[in-house]
């Protein structure tokens, strides 16, 4: 008969360090991050890139360099 | 037929449920290469491989388990006169048809065959730049010879794969290799480490020292992103890893893409030229034979093997040496079986670790590996070596680990016909 395969744990992001971390982790075992705070930290970073991006792409509009 | 990418996604019920999503099948042993890192040291074609017939219904039995992708690979799979049929037949049976090539002698007549036959994935291995690569595969000239049978293949609208090998002469040359791999339009490029099998067990001094993974690793990731910016997606083996800060990105480009264990037996299947079944095409043969479709079933061996259930039944009980207690201990299971196996002789124990690395780098130590018995010289199989921790300020040894395989480890009864 078949053996059922099992599915593997699945691991959450450190984005202090970019290290997988256990999901019940609160602090991150190997940079000492709080990971809350850290995925906070990200999320506001991304927010600014995506901003930036697209005053990029604007201004690029604008003076008709798009391809 | 699905689409490639479709194909190769992973659901919930396929580790729950294991098939075959991907088989990947040696239909001869027959190479014009003399590669001096092959596992299974192809030359000649078996004595005893399975005729056209048999392969065609070996196709209808992986279309039944529902198999995505069938990848052709030898010795060297254009060799055999009825390769391009085989080909036709797993498209027609609704999978995805592939060829993994050494392309000395892969003209464009037969990329022409194998294109009008269904073939939409080709993968070329390439170990080095030219005069590497061309002594690493043991012909003048092979270098050359895959490169141009990229092109031709891009000509035909394949799919274009790079496999490359990670050994002690190739880190200055990869970025070069990159170069090309970019001007020529590759889609992915396969990264994985030379494993001590086969011709690589003789030629020992190919092998990288799992303490050299930290100078690697960050050359391999600035070549991921490199390679991403060009439309390339590099693509980590199963023996790269495991998890340190490159995991997230280059395993999937999530936060939820991690390495998740060794896929033999669960949704990888490996198929030898004599139609012997294991569990993945890398595995030794003769602790992972499951059985041979001559006796049994596709079907009964994947269900009833215990060969091929390995992964599906094993526990981090079986983990040893620094694998044992390790913080991804349950999640990776001492990474890829093929890795580990041919060095020890049994799985659960992988130095080949970047996590682990930079743990022992922490305590100022290191490992490397030793050969301590030669490999007796038939396809698929290993020697032994011992793991030796020592310091890294003055190379001083710390410990010294020998294998000790055990009956349980060793291997698993094949099964057999049963009256
Ligand atoms: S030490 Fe072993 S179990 Fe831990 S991540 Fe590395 S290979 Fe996996
Ligand atoms: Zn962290």
């Amino acid at each position: 008969m078949k053996a059922k395969g099992r599915v593997p744990p699945q691991l959450a992001l450190c984005h202090g360090c970019k290290q997988f971390v256990r999901p019940e982790e609160y602090t991150c075992p190997h940079c000492h991050d709080d990971i809350a705070m850290a995925a906070v930290r990200n999320r506001d970073r991304m927010e600014r890139v995506t901003q930036a991006t697209e005053e990029l792409q604007r201004l690029l509009d604008q003076l008709g360099l798009t391809r | 037929m699905a689409s490639i990418d479709s194909g190769r996604r992973l659901t919930e019920d396929d580790w729950t449920s294991p098939f075959p999503a991907h088989a990947v099948w040696e239909i001869t042993l027959a190479c014009d290469l003399e590669c001096n890192h092959c596992g299974s040291r192809a030359k000649r074609r078996r004595p005893d491989e399975l005729s056209t017939e048999e392969c065609l219904d070996v196709v209808a039995q992986l279309a039944a388990l529902g198999c995505r992708e069938v990848t052709l690979i030898g010795g060297e799979a254009y060799l055999r006169k009825d390769w391009t049929t085989l080909i036709r037949a797993v498209a027609d049976a609704g999978m995805i048809p592939g060829v993994q090539t050494g392309a000395r002698n892969l003209t464009e007549a037969r990329v022409r065959e194998a294109a009008e036959a269904g073939l939409r994935v080709i993968g070329v291995s390439i170990d080095g730049l030219a005069e590497t690569h061309d002594a690493i595969r043991g012909v003048e000239g092979s270098f050359d010879k895959a490169i141009e049978a990229l092109e031709t293949c891009k000509r035909y609208g394949m799919e274009l794969s790079v496999n490359t090998q990670i050994h002690s002469g190739i880190l200055e040359e990869l970025p070069a290799l990159l170069d090309r791999f970019i001007e020529i339009g590759i889609a992915t490029w396969q990264i994985q480490l030379t494993v001590a099998m086969g011709r690589a067990a003789d030629n020992d001094a190919l092998l990288v020292q799992p303490y050299e993974l930290l100078e690697i690793y960050p050359v391999l990731f600035a070549l991921w992103e490199k390679a991403k910016v060009h439309g390339i997606d590099l693509i980590p083996g199963n023996n790269i890893g495991y998890f340190g800060p490159y995991e997230h990105a280059w395993r999937g480009q999530s936060e939820y893409s991690h390495f998740k264990g060794c896929n033999a037996g669960l949704n990888t299947l490996g198929i030898e030229a004599d139609g012997t079944i294991k569990g993945c095409p890398s595995l030794p043969t003769a602790p992972y034979a499951g059985g041979n479709i001559r006796d049994l079933s596709l079907e009964r061996i994947w269900n009833e093997s215990d060969a091929l259930a390995f992964n599906r039944t094993r526990t981090t009980a079986d983990l040893w040496g620094r694998c044992e207690g390790c913080y991804y201990a349950d999640v990776c299971r001492a990474g890829c079986s093929w890795t580990t196996h041919t060095l020890f002789g049994r799985t659960g124990n992988n130095p080949y670790c970047h996590y682990r690395a930079m743990k022992l780098a922490e305590e100022g130590l290191r490992e490397r590996v030793v050969k301590v018995k030669s490999a007796p010289g038939v396809p698929f199989d290993f020697g032994g070596f011992e793991l030796i921790e020592e310091r890294i300020a003055d190379g001083a040894e710390v410990k010294r680990i020998a294998a000790t395989p055990t009956p349980a480890t060793v291997g698993h009864p094949r099964l057999v016909m049963l009256a």
